[in-house]
């Protein structure tokens, strides 16, 4: 925990202990446990884990010889010799949440949650998984300041703070969420948190709209309202997004490269966000103006030297100058160009002048001999392969840093009126844009100069509650619309979109996609069907049916299916995790 | 002295009068009621002797203390709706009958009634069909047409307060019992009343300089169990009747608030819940918004209006019989209420709801109501919404509204008759997260009635 953190909790816990001693404490404890499971619905692998590697067990061809070296093959496999991945499941998870609710007196309350996760090591991985730390808080183990981690535990409080309400003013002091926007699936006025991706990816139910993988981080929120205006403001200190460890299940980053977190995360982990809201109702028209200045919590990525030394195999003494280089020796690391402009693809980078950014921006290279080579994917190649056979397998090393910027969006709601039972009347309309000037993107050649550039992001959605049938509530219905200038979904910029393992990027102009959703609740809401779908407009899908069952006071039943699509290309956000169809299975019992 | 003249022949055919449209409605039976409650703060000189007493109205088969069951429903028949007749004949309801409760000031809080005496006769109908004051403002405050003409001012009167406080908070608890009586699901929650307009304790009055447009704010905030914690609701009614409140809502997992459309309001909020939004107070939507007013029965009938409050426990809560839980129905006192006046009306802006029209039984004395009966699309009894009041005063015991004792509802069950599914709601003085009952306190607003307050209770 920082000085700072310790200081705000400290002050929080304070001015709890004056609340409570002049009147009694109110406690209130309700929880649940959950069993939630995921299991497969194809054989299909984590492409970015070693032992699910795309090329093992696949015979791969190199060739070096316009360089001097020679064609071969390899066959890549599973460093340890363990074979490869065979898993029923993606994901089993315990988990516990207990809320804590204080009552002090009419002005002061308090609220904490614990969340405990428990995840056995039934995941057949490359090693052991290390499912929950993560080196950023609390001796370089967890990934937000109020949580202890290890490799397949988590305990953590989310929330643990205190409000202050007083006739028009609300004032919450701690450890919190805050959540914008009303948009499903895309997050274009939901900006202060990022996400926590360690335990189900956003696999979750789509409903629930990131509310699992908002991180909490200390700060203070308040608003204050006059007349039909809300002013809010808030001041949070600065928590990453949480992605998940190599050779985890939902694993987002090839094991063939080696994320280095610390550095970038120490420059700015006492970062504050800032930001305000002004929130306006007259009659049907709702309108909301934001702006925000945080250090985006998604960070960019960049090539980085490995710091390790390791000699290329017969060459005694180069691994003084790899160790300057992004690249170690290593048999997880890539193995041959096609391996590694697959991955480029994949993971929409450009492996050509990424090839030339850890070359040219790493003079050390040079001292192996390395060169650059333009534009030539076919020189890439020869190059890239001749090293890999030099090498017997060479490892990237990127560096995570984070960069600030200011976001300011405008928000609106309107609720149509039209022939009572019509499907227009009491249709919400509701459209989100913001705009982010000079916004920071990881370049897709990794190079040390991040991308900068002006980006909107707006979303247009419909939504409507129709009763289709006397005998059943009605339907809710959404259909929303994303459009974005720079980036796709998850942040990473356009123009690294479209490469594979004969071509560099053609990339994207923008980016769209098309996302409905349906719930239908039947009497009674003891049971409750969904369907959710996002669509790419580049060829790829999420549909996420789902199945709730409610029986009693006690238990809750979820039975939902991520069912991932796409049509190829690496230019839709679906195609890496195409592998990822799975059931996911909720037991809920609660307290 | 017998009269004849005012036999129970004479009360038939006087009860006859206004309904189905039949000239106008005049309540009372020897004297016009209104007058009588006027001048005597009591209505009684207003019926004869059979209306007055449940031992003389069934002729000495039940008398004031008795239990009504299976064994001897068939003698208030007359006095039941029929979903209440066939809880007690077949599903083992019972009602203790009390002594008839004549005092006006124990059927409705003291300002109210005062406002309702100081402001009579001066509410209008607008060319939109809203109640206004004699300065073309929103009503000012008690019940508009306490001496009403016809069914739409015993509507009209009614949805315009519902609480008759200017600000409420009710902590709740639910219940909701399955077809076996088991309960399946138990809630808590708070709901919150306050009124910007027809304003008689709160300042400034009679209302909100820049809320005139508004009549209610009204909002539910759930509080346990853990999955539905921090559910709430938040109505805000325009004071023009043909339109619909709006509906904000925070639901836990999606931690934020959103608007939701607000016309659907003929399901539930919650699982197993059998109560709609439709439901609260019987008139759980802008009055203009029904159609079809008509008064289609007048008659003595069988309230909860008094007596209900169990101030022996500590947090007001009831006590249940009937089912193999003996969880089935709340225990609840009721009494020969002289002249009730029942009233249809349709959902004629609803055209998708799944209820084809609603029959509301109003006291005549109070046009408090105290029985709702909805019919399905096919015509058939579909649900019911009984609901039990009282002062909350014993010897032992007060709770004091400010300077008078709190008059408020204090239990209630919505029935669905055709799934036999039955929720059991009641006011206690306290739920979980140090939420208490509060009546006319301006906090309510603030703390309960913002869409920042849904937020604060959301987590």
């Amino acid at each position: 925990m920082t000085k700072r953190t310790i200081a705000l909790c400290g002050a929080a816990l304070l001015t709890l202990q004056q609340a409570a001693s002049v009147s009694a404490v109110e406690i209130d404890i309700q929880g649940f446990i959950r069993a939630e499971l995921a299991p497969k619905l194809t054989s299909d692998e984590n492409p970015f884990n070693q032992n699910s590697n795309l090329f093992n067990g696949r015979l791969a061809n190199r060739d070096s010889s316009l360089l001097g070296g020679a064609a071969d093959t390899v066959i890549r496999g599973v460093p340890d010799g363990s074979g490869d991945a065979n898993n029923w499941h993606n994901y089993f998870a315990m988990r516990t949440e207990i809320d804590f609710n204080a009552y002090f007196n009419d002005k002061w309350t308090g609220y904490a949650k614990v969340r405990g996760m428990y995840q056995p090591d039934t995941y057949d991985s490359f090693g052991d998984p290390n499912f929950y730390e993560v080196p950023f808080f609390n001796g370089n183990s967890s990934g937000s300041r109020l949580e202890l981690a290890g490799s397949d535990y988590m305990l953590d409080l989310p929330a643990f703070y205190l409000d202050y309400a007083d006739g028009p003013l609300w004032l919450r002091i701690g450890n919190q969420q805050i959540a914008w926007g009303e948009s499903l699936f895309f997050r274009v006025l939901d900006v202060p948190n990022g996400l926590d991706l360690r335990r189900h990816l956003i696999l979750d139910l789509v409903a629930e709209e990131f509310a699992d993988e908002r991180v909490s981080a200390p700060g203070i929120r308040g608003s204050v309202r006059a007349g039909n205006w809300e002013f809010e403001a808030f001041a949070q200190m600065f928590n990453p997004s949480i992605i998940p460890n190599e050779n985890t299940p939902y694993n987002l980053i090839p094991s063939q490269f080696v994320v280095q977190q610390e550095q970038g995360f120490n420059e700015v982990k006492d970062d504050i966000n800032f930001g305000a809201r002004i929130q306006g109702q007259f009659g049907d028209l709702g309108m909301q103006f934001i702006a925000v200045r945080r250090t985006n919590p998604d960070g960019v990525f960049r090539w980085t030297t490995s710091n390790v030394n390791g000699d290329l195999p017969g060459i005694p003494g180069s691994g003084l100058a790899l160790q300057a280089t992004p690249f170690e020796v290593g048999n997880q690391g890539v193995l041959s160009a096609e391996e590694w402009f697959t991955y480029a693809g994949i993971t929409r980078l450009d492996g050509v002048q990424a090839l030339n950014r850890a070359i040219g921006e790493f003079p050390a290279s040079a001292l192996l001999g390395a060169f650059e080579v333009g534009d030539s994917f076919e020189l890439a190649s020869q190059e890239l392969d001749l090293f890999f056979q030099l090498s017997g397998g060479l490892r990237g090393h990127i560096e995570r840093r984070y960069r600030e910027e200011d976001i300011f969006g405008v928000g609106a709601n309107y609720i149509l009126s039209a022939e009572p039972g019509s499907f227009l009347d009491q249709l919400v309309v509701r459209g989100e844009v913001t705009f982010t000037p000079d916004k920071t993107f990881t370049s897709p050649d990794l190079a040390q100069d991040f991308l900068v550039e002006d980006e909107w992001a707006g979303s247009l959605v419909l939504e409507k509650y129709h009763r289709f049938s006397n005998d059943f509530p009605a339907t809710f219905m959404v259909l929303q619309y994303l459009y974005k200038s720079e980036s796709d979904l998850a942040g990473r910029h356009l123009s690294g979109f479209g490469g594979s393992i004969n071509n560099g990027p053609t990339g994207e102009d923008n980016f769209q996609a098309v996302a409905f959703a349906v719930q239908q609740a039947f009497p009674n809401l003891v049971w409750r069907v969904d369907l959710s779908v996002l669509y790419d407009l580049n060829g790829g899908s999420l549909i996420q049916p789902n199945v709730r069952w409610k029986p009693n006071n006690d238990y809750t039943v979820e039975v939902f299916a991520n069912i991932i699509t796409s049509d190829g290309g690496n230019n839709d956000i679906f195609e890496p995790l195409e592998w990822a169809d799975e059931l996911g299975i909720r037991l809920t019992w609660q307290f | 002295m017998h009269i004849k003249r005012f036999d129970r022949s004479f009360t038939r055919r006087r009860f006859l009068q206004g309904v189905g449209g039949a000239g106008a409605l005049s309540t009372g039976v020897l004297t016009p009621l209104w007058s009588v409650l006027a001048a005597d703060g009591d209505g009684s000189r207003a019926y004869p002797d059979h209306l007055l007493s449940l031992e003389s109205y069934t002729r000495g088969a039940i008398s004031d203390g008795d239990t009504i069951d299976a064994n001897n429903v068939e003698h208030v028949k007359a006095l039941l709706d029929p979903i209440r007749y066939e809880q007690i004949a077949t599903m083992g309801r019972r009602l203790q009958t009390r002594k008839a409760t004549t005092a006006l000031e124990e059927l409705s809080p003291m300002e109210y009634l005062q406002a309702t005496l100081a402001h009579q006769g001066q509410a209008r109908f607008d060319e939109l069909g809203n109640v206004r004051a004699p300065d073309g403002g929103p009503w000012i405050g008690g019940n508009p047409f306490p001496d009403p003409k016809n069914a739409i001012e015993v509507f009209a009167g009614h949805t315009l307060s519902w609480g008759r406080h200017d600000a409420s908070l009710y902590a709740a608890r639910e219940f909701d019992v399955g077809r076996d009586g088991e309960v399946k699901y138990r809630y808590e929650n708070v709901w919150a009343e306050y009124a910007p307009v027809g304003r008689l304790v709160l300042e400034p009055q009679p209302a909100l300089p820049d809320a005139t447009d508004l009549l209610r704010y009204q909002s539910v905030i759930f509080t346990a169990p853990n999955d539905f914690k921090g559910t709430s609701f938040l109505n805000i009614w325009p004071y023009d009747q043909n339109q619909f409140p709006d509906l904000k809502g925070y639901i836990p997992a999606f931690k934020r608030i959103r608007t939701f459309p607000t016309n659907q309001r003929f399901e539930p909020l919650i699982p197993g819940s059998s109560l709609y939004l439709s439901d609260a107070w019987a008139a759980g939507d802008p009055f203009l918004t029904w159609g079809d007013y008509q008064i289609v029965h007048r008659g003595p009938a069988l309230a909860a209006l008094a007596g209900n409050w169990n101030a022996e426990h500590d947090n007001w809560e009831h006590g249940t019989h009937g089912g193999k839980a003996e969880a089935r129905w709340w225990d609840m006192s009721v009494e020969l209420v002289p002249e009730a006046i029942v009233v249809e009306a349709r959902p004629v802006a609803y055209p998708r709801a799944p209820i084809s029209k609603k029959a509301v039984w109003f006291d005549a004395r109070t046009l408090l109501p105290f029985v709702m009966v909805s019919y399905d699309r096919q015509g058939k009894v579909f649900r019911s919404f009984d609901g039990a009041y009282s002062r909350y005063a014993t010897e032992n015991r007060k709770v004091m509204d400010g300077a008078h004792p709190y008059w408020s509802w204090t239990h209630l069950h919505a029935h669905n008759i055709q799934t036999n599914e039955i929720t059991r709601i009641e006011q206690v003085a306290k739920v979980r997260g140090g939420h208490k009952m509060l009546v006319n306190d301006e906090a309510v607003y603030n703390r309960y009635l913002t869409t920042t307050a849904l937020r604060r209770f959301g987590n």
